[in-house]
């Protein structure tokens, strides 16, 4: 490493055509990706390289090689850079500079004798086309996801959002395959402080290599420890851009197909940009499901191995008759029997994940059969239990974030552990352990159960539910941002259509 | 910290310590229960529970204890079963009358004083023992007797028929200086159990028995009625010139001699009672009835064009419900029993607003109360 560091701060210029394709074949192992093609042209004679998967071939054909071979003239650094019509010519002088350019697909003269080369840029990148959403399907709204290519990426916002004043910092990250990451945020609204601490935190890391930015995520947050998600990942643009214009601060990642959102309180996780897109009054309904069955989710099953076990005073009579019934014959303890099913569950669901989509259809049939029927007729397990636990596993899947719905499925097993153990003690201990963890956790500083603690009533309205859009005029007060006011709320109750 | 945390994670589990399993299907759950006092002073359970076998499909089993406590006899009963009888969903007990006439507070106070029980539960007393009423039906219906017995006193309970009875509303009324509690009574009729009668106390122990159609007038004083249908019957004489006789085609009676009473069915929409002291020296009260009626059946065809007929039947009916009022004061009086709350009302208006029980018990048979039933007949012509 040291050694070669050395060299290639030295410049190795002026050298003959022969050695410098020796020095490269050594450089990339004799591969045979670079294409070292020699010409005379007037008793000059010129080198051409690159890789040759990572140009256009065609394009160095015709807008390079044709104008300069056909010419008549004596071609020196200089005239090529003037006469040339291309506009990403370059010198370059250190080999270290040479090397990473030809990986990142740029095309390099050397004319004999020259102190420097000359590139251009024919990078060929291969990219997907965009696509629809797929893990953060919606009904109504753009669906249009993200892909793994950062111009495109940005393409799309830039679209998105179409001002000057939205900032497209440039990070790169990764000492050793270094990386490109982009930091957005609208100047004149996003709070200064928590840009500052984004961009530090992405600048202050010191990594071999980021693969995603969801690994880029954990490498920042605030609390590595905690099983919950401090930063929200989404794959829409259209999501990320509203978060912008809230005032938020969005990280895009070279090579990853979702953008981080920070900071990010607890409840932005339930929310969907459908949310907005559906009329005031019939969307908040809709977040309050999913606030619902996340509580559902961790607490159902739980409260079965609990009332089971020890309270089975609180079950009303009818239940309990039905409950018992289908107990009766199932030789495990309940706590056993739910981690049991509990386990079936994730077995199925972690499958279906796995397996190409036509075998997962399978999987879903013959699991819902031997898991539902099988197993209540073997005796193994009672059919009041598989309810519930459908009821938490469904449940557990209307969180709008994969990565949250992830964390509240794996709440669930220390839950019914401590219910089996102490019953609702248990569960009451549990959700005390939950909310005392969520109490303390930040998102880039930030309180994480923000508006609920600390509380700002004037945010209820954008995180909870939400009221028209005529009583928008305030900005979220947590994020406390440059600009807290939208609109004027006096100016947007005036009534502007036609009296008749 | 983390170490901290820890520890205090491994503290808290270990120091709650193990709690007790109560697993489900383990368990006879007992759903009813009957308490009867036997010879030597002991107590005799009838203990209908819920327990799950996988091999019997029958859930309801009925066992017998003898004990000198309740939890004795649960015991005792224990024997029989091979299931843990525990009380956490028992839902409805039951008194034989001569365990009642003997009070019921201390069978009472281990239930209330029991966390697992719930205070909804109902109380009733039975007419003979416990034992037979809840066996006797077991056998003839073949079903579970103590839910069988439970819903047709909510259903009761609900048409406002009869007043609540849960151990937390008897409990409280009890330890009212002033007021006495009612229960319904089970006995049996045709082999099957049902609500016979109402049971007064005098504190917590029975003294009498009330005709269970009496029991609208009592809860009338404790809750305000909705919809409870009721059955009247009136002097003949004041309606017969609006009865239609469909054999002559005139509003002549065939036989008016034979018949000096007609039966009508009514719906009580709304019914509120109110007593106010008039004379606290005399003992003197004034007792405030308002009633809101809907028509609904009568026993002869009744011409109901006349609009005049409305108000003669509002008068009868207040007449009536008056005369039912002062029977059954008087009868409440005799057993000095105060179901309805004209103690609470004395002490209120006391000066020093102390009562003793005694006190109260002394004074109660020289109360002297007029009755006034106002009737609004809101609308006739509706058969349901």
């Amino acid at each position: 490493m040291r050694k070669r560091l050395k060299r290639s701060s030295k410049n190795i210029f002026p050298l003959k055509i022969d050695e410098l394709e020796h020095l490269l074949m050594r450089e990339f192992t004799n591969s045979p990706d670079l294409g070292f093609s020699k010409y005379e042209h007037q008793n000059k004679k010129i080198a051409v390289f690159f890789i040759t998967y990572q140009v256009q071939p065609d394009k160095v054909e015709n807008l390079l090689l044709t104008p300069l071979l056909e010419s008549k003239k004596d071609w020196s650094n200089t005239s090529i850079l003037n006469e040339i019509p291309l506009n990403s010519g370059k010198e370059y002088q250190l080999l270290e500079e040479i090397l990473s350019g030809l990986i990142i697909g740029k095309v390099m003269i050397y004319l004999e004798d020259e102190t420097a080369v000359v590139s251009y840029d024919f990078l060929n990148k291969e990219k997907r086309s965009l696509e629809g959403a797929e893990t953060e399907s919606v009904v109504i709204g753009p669906k249009v996801a993200f892909t793994e290519s950062l111009v495109t990426n940005l393409n799309v916002m830039r679209w998105n959002i179409r001002t000057p004043d939205l900032a497209i910092e440039e990070i790169t990250i990764g000492k050793r395959a270094p990386r490109e990451v982009r930091l957005l945020y609208l100047k004149s609204l996003a709070n200064e402080t928590d840009v500052n601490t984004m961009r530090q935190r992405l600048e202050d890391l010191e990594v071999d290599q980021v693969e995603d930015i969801n690994v880029l995520m954990q490498y920042i947050e605030d609390s590595s420890m905690s099983l919950f998600p401090q930063f929200h990942t989404t794959e829409l643009p259209d999501r990320t851009s509203y978060a912008i214009l809230k005032g938020k601060i969005a990280v895009l990642m070279e090579n990853s197909p979702s953008a981080l959102i920070a900071p990010s309180s607890f409840f932005s996780f339930f929310e969907s940009t459908e949310d907005l897109y559906m009329r005031w009054n019939s969307g908040p309904p809709l977040r309050l499901i999913r606030f619902i069955s996340m509580f559902i989710s961790v607490v159902l099953t739980p409260m079965y191995v609990a009332a089971v076990t020890f309270h089975y005073e609180i079950i009303p009579t009818q239940l309990l008759i039905s409950i018992g019934q289908s107990r009766a014959g199932v030789p495990f303890p309940p706590i056993f029997e739910a981690l049991f099913l509990e386990l079936m569950i994730e077995l199925l669901r972690e499958a279906g994940a796995r397996l190409p989509t036509k075998v997962g259809q399978t999987i879903g049939i013959v699991g819902g059969v031997v898991v539902g029927t099988a197993a209540v007729q073997a005796g193994i397990t009672s059919n009041i239990l598989i309810i519930f636990i459908t009821i938490s596993a469904l449940a557990s899947f209307t969180a709008p974030s994969y990565q949250m719905g992830t964390t509240i499925r794996l709440l669930r097993f220390p839950m019914i552990v401590l219910a089996g153990i102490l019953g609702l003690i248990g569960i009451m201990f549990g959700m005390c352990m939950l909310i005392i963890h969520l109490l303390k956790m930040t998102s880039l500083g930030r309180p994480y159960l923000s508006p609920i603690y600390p509380i700002h009533f004037e945010d209820f309205n954008k995180a909870l539910f939400r009221l028209p859009q005529n009583f928008q005029h305030k900005r979220s007060v947590s994020l406390s941002l440059k600009d807290s006011i939208r609109f004027s709320k006096k100016k947007a109750q005036e009534k502007k259509d036609i009296d008749e | 910290m983390i170490r901290k945390t820890i520890l205090l994670l491994i503290f808290s589990v270990l120091l709650t310590s193990c709690v007790p399993y109560k697993q489900l299907e383990e368990l006879g759950i007992i759903n009813t229960r009957g308490v009867d006092k036997i010879e030597n002073n002991q107590l005799e359970t009838t203990i209908i529970a819920y327990q799950f076998d996988a091999q019997s499909p029958e859930i309801t089993t009925t066992v017998f204890g003898i004990g000198n406590t309740i939890k004795g006899a649960r015991e005792n009963a224990g024997y029989n079963t091979n299931f843990e009888l525990s009380p956490g969903q028992i839902r409805l007990e039951l008194y034989g009358k001569e365990t009642a006439e003997d009070g019921i507070l201390e069978y009472l106070s281990t239930l209330v004083r029991d966390a697992r029980v719930s205070d909804t539960m109902l109380v009733a007393v039975s007419n003979v023992t416990a034992k037979e009423v809840l066996t006797a039906g077991q056998e003839e219906l073949m079903t579970d007797v103590g839910q069988l017995i439970q819903s047709l006193i909510e259903k009761e309970v609900q048409e406002y028929s009869i007043p609540k009875t849960s151990l937390q509303n008897y409990l409280r009324i009890e330890s009212d200086i002033g007021q006495d509690p009612v229960v319904p009574l089970i006995g049996l009729r045709d082999k099957k159990p049902a609500i016979v009668g109402l049971a007064a106390f005098q504190n917590d122990r029975l003294v009498g028995e009330l005709p269970i159609d009496q029991a609208f007038l009592i809860n009338v004083f404790l809750t305000n009625t909705k919809d409870t249908p009721l059955e009247i019957t009136l002097q003949r004489e004041p309606l017969s010139d609006y009865i239609y006789n469909n054999v002559s085609d005139t509003y002549q009676a065939d036989n008016p001699e034979n018949e000096d009473q007609f039966t009508i069915l009514v719906k009580v929409l709304k019914g509120q009672g109110d007593i106010k002291l008039k004379n606290i020296e005399d003992l003197h009260f004034e007792a405030n009835i308002h009633l809101e009626v809907d028509l609904y059946e009568t026993s002869e065809l009744l011409s109901i064009k006349d609009e005049k007929i409305a108000s003669i039947l509002e008068e009868e009916m207040a007449k009536e419900f008056e005369r039912q009022y002062n029977v059954l004061f008087a009868q409440l009086q005799e057993i000095n029993s105060d179901p309805f709350g004209f103690g609470i009302i004395y002490r209120i208006n006391k000066k020093d607003g102390e009562l003793t029980d005694t006190e109260w018990r002394e004074k109660f048979p020289n109360v002297t109360v007029d009755f006034n039933v106002n009737v609004d007949l809101m609308h006739y012509g509706t058969i349901q």
